[in-house]
């Protein structure tokens, strides 16, 4: 039974069990006793009845009044008796909320986000928001049977424990150590609050105590909000605005979602909002905002750059950290812009294969949660790359259609005096048709390249390449001249998108070539390109306003992907359009998902002039390519890099015999069953989530026979958001939440408010029971001296 | 001779048969219980002997008999009738009370009557018997002949009028009174539930005759306790034509009572007042009662002379 809401419904108050008060129909039963009674009687002939009379006439008035006193009596006692299983209270403003018990029901609202770790005086806001709430506890009687309810919400909320007793709420509270590394969500909170709580709990006229450090990011749509309305002429009135927003609606605002909310919360319970801080900044905090290498990996000898992106509140010029990189600690110092910001650069180069642990630390401070972040870097000697040429020239692969690519990847190939030189790319050139004369073994390389190839041969390579791109590896295909579009189709395209290729190709390429002997009309009138997804990794280089105009190096012919008949493409599920044709949208490259790996498609060929002066356009080709090599090559580095509770999955090719996690700190936790078969060609270990603290964690995983073991590193980063200490203080608050009916409390809560809480309701039905008994006995009472009259 | 004296138990003796017997056996109980003998009269001319019955006053035993044959004799006198009495019997609607049970009012009173006139007659006394409701509507003249007594008993076996038959007791009185020529005990049987002036009235007449007044009040012992089961509404049917009224006894009790009281104290002052002689009478109480008090007004009546 979802319990009548409570207090806003009535008046004078509600009820608990409001089905149980139709019981009090039962009033009935004595009425209809009484009706019943007249008309069943005896008759006595009479002799005296004169004297019968004249004592009737004495008493009849009486006898009438103590009739109906009596039946009153009588009528009250089932109606109090119904009354009381149906338990009533009275609200605050209800006009009989004298006569109420003053149970109190206190939901404790304690914001968990890491920003409460700030230092204030001798301790934090945490540990002021936890003796706020044991201040709450000791105004509390549990001979009332006073309850407790707590709700703790960082970025996910928290019920602790729900309308429970002292006991329970005492030991949650002392298991709450620390606030978590997360962003506090307030908004989700409070739907908690309101849906599980205040929605399917009876609880009598709850009083709610939101103990939070106020921070003004999370108010900062909120102001935006109030303002929002004047420019919106259906949202004049701001509570139509809030209402709006309220009602399950979660597209508008955070600040309308959040004053609806507050409301709702304000009418249901008696709100009361603890700012801790009151608006006090704290005197300096700083912030390691983002931590990240120039290159998504690192290669063995060749050089990266760091940086760690540092905000501050205050007033400090400078600062100073330590980047730590594996073993190594680099100390560093900065100086902060006229923005309080600072971007602190370190040059490294790394010397051992294999993952390597990145940490930005700052020197310690108010806030000491937000002064590290983590970054782990993947080191390689190089990334072997195989590419397929289309259309090989005899034996000089430089000769050949992968000729330029090959140049662009590996600068210093076939150079024997630079032999010992590092090199980010290892390329390997192979003829296409080579392919198909040998089993090739794809798993040797990070990245494959297929340069203008006529065809996939069906039968060895395309299943060979089919495992490698779903086992995790990385293919790109450009497509060029010597493209046989059907054949592609035919082997490539599977209509359930689980093919390699993601939209059919079209019949022959669009077009045509430029020659520039000849000269051709489409030189006047090119193929442009534009950027689809601005944040894909595989256009990293792109993303900037400036650099994105080295893409528009002029196309004349290319290979179109079929549209639908009715216009648009239909994607497969884990496709993505990446960029594609000025005006016409259609699709220029493709990520496709396929497996654990992906595949890269570019609809021109990267090699023939007389389709696209790409190759030309260095400014565009190098990068471009370097960027979705690099792409391939880090196959999926978000998987490597969580926030705070992401889970840590990994599979394997072979089955893990031991696997192991170390937390930051040295806290290893071993795998306590390992996967028992395979799925999908992948051994995956049991999903790892307890990623609650912000470090670096280590995989380790040990495999029988030749396979070697595993050492991977992830990083778990908080929220930086959270960092910002700006703090409402009174007016800001009261004037952002002018709608919402609540009670301020600055720091801390005044103590009368805290045990006594003047304004509450009770329950009465003790009082009931009580007056039941006394109704029963009074009736016992006046029953015998009315009928036993002795004059 | 023990069994008799369950005979003055009216429930008893009214599942008897014919009144003469009940009224004999009434009479003979009574007597059984007297340690001095009722015949003793005032007058000393001998009659005869009979056999001595406990009970008799040994002071009449003759001595001399015994000498002779050696068995008990006492002495009995031919007494003079020096009393007449006149027994008037109330048969309203009201003596039927309770209608329904054992022994109503009217039988008790008939019972009461029968007794009396059988005791008197017994005695040499006069008796005569008079039944009346809003007048006297029998009568039998008081006489001392046993042969008298069985009209007398007819009389009684009459029975009582109908309900709704009221009672007028002042124009009754002044009946009697003008009925009754020489000086009586006049003993009215009745309820007396009437006006009580009127009824004192009537009574200040046949003082006026120099008339002995005895007044038994019949009351049945539901009208004196007021006691119903409990629970339960009544509905109370005015005999005599009365009205009728539903309540709940328990809630009237108190004034009931004293309603009944202050009638029964009016009545006994006025009767007082007038030199009357006022007997209420319990009718779940043994019958000797109201004998006695007759029987010791006679005697003291006798005294006087």
């Amino acid at each position: 039974m979802t319990p009548a809401p409570l207090s806003s419904l009535l008046p004078l108050g509600a009820l608990m069990n409001p089905a149980l008060a139709g019981f009090a129909a039962l009033l009935a039963i004595p009425l209809v006793i009484h009706l019943l009674n007249r008309r069943r009687y005896r008759t006595v002939p009479w002799a005296a009845m004169e004297f019968l009379l004249a004592a009737y006439q004495k008493r009849r008035k009486k006898l009438q009044v103590e009739n109906l006193l009596l039946l009153l009596l009588r009528c009250a006692i089932p109606v109090i008796l119904a009354l009381a299983f149906a338990r009533p209270y009275f609200g605050k403003d209800s006009v009989l909320a004298g006569i109420g018990e003053l149970k109190r029901e206190v939901i404790v609202v304690l914001d968990e986000s890491y920003s409460m770790s700030r230092r204030v005086g001798n301790g934090t806001l945490f540990q002021a928001a936890l003796e706020q709430s044991r201040r709450l506890l000791a105004g509390l009687k549990s001979e009332r049977e006073d309850r407790v309810t707590l709700l703790t919400f960082g970025r996910e909320p928290r019920l602790q424990c729900v309308s429970a007793g002292f006991a329970d709420f005492e030991r949650k509270l002392s298991a709450l150590a620390r606030p978590q590394h997360e962003r506090g969500d307030l908004a989700r909170a409070l739907d908690l609050l309101l849906d599980e709580v205040l929605d399917k709990q009876v609880l009598a006229d709850p009083e709610v105590w939101l103990l939070s450090d106020f921070q003004a990011l999370t108010f900062d749509d909120l102001a935006a909000g109030i303002a929002a309305p004047a420019a919106d002429p259906t949202a004049s009135d701001g509570a139509t605005a809030d209402a709006s927003a309220g009602d399950g609606s979660l597209q508008g605002s955070l600040a309308g979602s959040l004053v609806a909310r507050l409301r709702k919360l304000g009418e249901r319970s008696t709100l009361h909002l603890v700012n801790l801080t009151d608006g006090a900044l704290p005197p300096e905090n700083a912030a390691v905002t983002d931590l990240r290498a120039s290159e998504s990996l690192a290669i063995q000898g060749q050089a990266l750059r760091l940086t760690a992106s540092v905000t501050r509140q205050g007033r400090a010029q400078s600062g100073s950290g330590r980047f730590r990189i594996g073993d190594l600690e680099r100390p560093v110092n900065f100086r902060y812009d006229a923005e309080g910001k600072a971007s602190v650069e370190l040059y490294h180069s790394c010397s051992t294969e294999g993952d390597l642990g990145v940490e930005f630390r700052l020197d310690e401070d108010e806030l000491a949660d937000d002064d590290a972040r983590f970054l782990r870097l993947p080191v390689k000697q190089s990334l072997p790359v195989l590419v397929v040429d289309g259309a090989p020239s005899g034996g000089d692969p430089l000769a050949g259609s992968a000729g330029g690519l090959l140049l662009i990847l590996d600068p210093l190939w076939n150079d024997l005096e630079a032999a010992d030189h590092r090199r980010w790319f290892q390329p390997t050139v192979v003829p296409w048709y080579d392919l198909s004369r040998t089993k090739p073994d794809f798993a040797k390389y990070d990245a494959v390249i297929f340069v203008d190839v006529r065809e996939i041969e069906a039968e060895r390579v395309l299943p060979e390449l089919t495992a490698y791109v779903e086992g995790g590896g990385g293919v790109l295909f450009l497509l060029g001249e010597e493209v046989r579009g059907e054949t592609w189709n035919e082997r490539l395209w599977k209509g359930d998108g689980s093919g390699l290729l993601p939209l059919r190709l079209g019949a022959e390429p669009l077009g045509e070539a430029y020659d520039p002997a000849s000269g051709s009309a489409r030189r006047d009138a090119p193929f442009r390109l534009e950027i689809a997804d601005e944040l894909h990794p595989a256009i990293r280089t792109f993303a900037d306003d400036r650099r994105r105009l080295y893409l528009r190096f002029p196309i004349f012919r290319y290979w179109p992907f079929d549209p639908e008949p009715a216009g648009g493409y239909a994607l497969p599920k884990d496709a993505r359009i990446v960029l594609r044709h000025e005006g016409s949208g259609a699709p220029a490259l493709i990520d496709h998902r396929v497996g654990r790996g992906r595949t890269l498609w570019l609809n021109l060929s990267g090699v023939d002039d007389g389709w696209s002066n790409f190759a030309r356009t260095a400014s565009a080709y190098f990068p471009l390519v370097w960027d979705m090599l690099n792409f391939l090559c880090l196959r999926d580095p978000g998987d490597h890099e969580l926030p705070i509770g992401g889970a840590i999955v990994r599979g394997f090719p072979a089955p893990p015999r031991s696997a192991s996690i170390t937390a930051p700190g040295g806290v290893a936790r071993t795998f306590d069953s390992s996967p028992r078969e395979a799925v999908r060609g992948l051994w995956r270990l049991e999903p790892y989530s307890d990623t609650r603290v912000p470090g670096l964690y280590a995989l380790d995983v040990q495999f029988d026979g030749d396979e070697l073991p595993v050492h991977e590193l992830f990083a778990v980063n908080l929220d930086p958001t959270e960092s910002d200490l700006r703090c409402l203080e009174r007016e800001a608050v009261e004037s952002l939440l002018a709608r919402v009916k609540h009670e301020y409390h600055a720091r801390e809560i005044p103590t009368d408010v805290a045990e006594q809480a003047p304004e509450r309701q009770g329950e009465i039905w003790k009082r009931l029971v009580l007056a039941l008994l006394v109704l029963l006995l009074l009736e016992t009472l006046l029953a015998w001296r009315f009928g036993a009259y002795s004059a | 001779m023990a069994d008799s004296r369950r005979y003055l138990d009216p429930k008893v003796v009214d599942r008897l048969g014919r009144l003469e017997v009940k009224a004999r056996l009434i009479v003979e109980g009574f007597l059984q219980g007297s340690h001095r003998s009722p015949y003793r009269g005032a007058s000393v001319e001998f009659a005869e002997h009979r056999e001595y019955v406990p009970g008799d006053d040994l002071r009449h035993l003759d001595w001399k008999v015994y000498g002779r044959n050696d068995r008990y004799y006492v002495k009995q006198y031919e007494e003079e009738t020096n009393l007449r009495c006149l027994i008037a019997l109330d048969t309203s609607g009201s003596m039927r009370f309770p209608e329904g049970f054992d022994t109503t009012r009217y039988q008790y009173g008939t019972l009461l009557a029968a007794a009396l006139a059988h005791l008197l007659i017994r005695q040499r006394d006069a008796a005569g018997i008079a039944l009346f409701d809003t007048q006297v509507h029998h009568f039998v003249e008081p006489h001392t002949s046993p042969a008298h007594l069985q009209s007398i008993f007819r009389t009684l076996e009459s029975g009582p009028r109908p309900p709704e038959t009221r009672t007028s007791l002042l124009p009754v009185l002044a009946d009697l009174a003008e009925r009754t020529h020489r000086r009586s005990l006049i003993v009215l049987i009745s309820d007396f539930f009437a006006p009580v002036e009127e009824t004192l009235r009537g009574l200040a007449r046949l003082r006026t005759r120099k008339h002995d007044v005895l007044l038994l009040q019949l009351l049945m012992p539901e009208e004196l306790t007021f006691e119903f089961s409990r629970n339960t509404l009544y509905k109370f049917v005015g005999l005599e034509g009365a009205g009728e009224l539903i309540v709940d006894p328990r809630a009237m009790k108190g004034e009931y009572l004293a309603a009944l009281e202050q009638f029964r104290r009016d009545l006994k002052r006025g009767c007082l007042k007038e030199k009357i002689d006022f007997e209420s009478i319990d009718t779940s109480t043994s019958l000797d009662v109201p004998l006695t008090a007759i029987l010791s007004r006679r005697a003291r009546k006798a005294a006087r002379r």
